[in-house]
């Protein structure tokens, strides 16, 4: 289970080197998106997190809010 | 494994940087004006409607130390009596708008409400800004021409 | 003289409101309430999340 965190603890781990992940359509990630973070549909996440992200570092993911 | 739960749109509202392309569309926060004057809510009317003339404004935003808006002088609030204190001239809690709203959208409601000026804010409530009618119009318009004209607007 | 508040309602839903929420004025030509000025100003955005987080 993830452990929610809020927008300081956020820049906090990506200064420390955590990837960050948009779960949201492509379409909307190519709108905007925080950056350094990479794409990575809700749908597609279980399937390409293994092959996509670097174990060794934290991930944080992210969607549009928390409705 | 974290989950940022208040998402992309708290970091936007915070008026923090994004990439793509809604990243190089200006929005209310590039457009509004950093430089716009501002007071406390202690100081004398007087004293703030000098300095806000000196600097060649109409308008001043007014702040606590943490620069939270708390209320904005527009002309007719500057040229009342000018012993009042601050905190009984203002308009208190002015609307405010958040740094990712479009320049657009800022403009064409600003023109339709007849609206001077609008503190741009993040979701905490602190001063990005003050956006200008006439900046967000210019603005709109330039974004108008650079996306609808095929040659790209150059002359 | 005293002010009188005149009923308003929002151009775009008909509900009924103080003042018009964008510019704070009484006698707005077009006012609109806070729902509907959120919801047009967040559409400016283009495509919000739709399927809730």
């Amino acid at each position: 289970m993830p452990q929610p965190i809020d927008r300081d603890e956020v820049r906090r781990l990506v200064d420390r080197g955590a990837q960050l992940v948009e779960v949201l359509p492509p379409n909307e990630y190519e709108e905007d998106h925080l950056p350094g973070a990479i794409s990575m549909p809700l749908r597609r996440l279980e399937k390409e997190a293994r092959s996509s992200l670097d174990r060794g570092r934290p991930v944080v993911v992210y969607c549009w809010d928390s409705a | 494994m974290y989950d940022y739960e208040d998402g992309k749109l708290d970091w936007l509202a915070a008026g923090l940087p994004s990439e793509g392309t809604n990243a190089e569309r200006p929005r209310a926060g590039d457009v509004a004006r950093k430089d716009v004057p501002t007071c406390r809510l202690d100081e004398r009317l007087g004293d703030v409607r000098d300095r806000v003339r000196e600097a060649g404004w109409d308008a001043c935003v007014v702040l606590n130390e943490e620069r939270v808006v708390f209320g904005l002088l527009r002309s007719k609030e500057l040229e009342t009596n000018p012993d009042r204190r601050i905190e009984e001239a203002m308009r208190p809690g002015p609307s405010t708008f958040r740094p990712f709203v479009s320049i657009e959208e800022m403009a064409a409601f600003m023109i339709e409400h007849d609206l001077d000026s609008s503190p741009i804010t993040t979701s905490d409530g602190r001063l990005v800004g003050l956006l200008r009618r006439q900046d967000a119009a210019k603005a709109a318009l330039e974004l108008h021409e650079r996306e609808h004209h095929s040659d790209g607007g150059k002359a | 003289m005293s002010e009188q508040q005149v009923a308003m309602a929002c151009a775009k839903c008909e509900s009924s409101i103080d003042r018009c929420e964008f510019c704070e004025e009484l006698g707005c030509g077009t006012p609109i309430c806070y729902q509907c000025l959120a919801e047009a100003l967040r559409q400016a955005m283009a495509h919000p999340h739709q399927h809730g987080g």
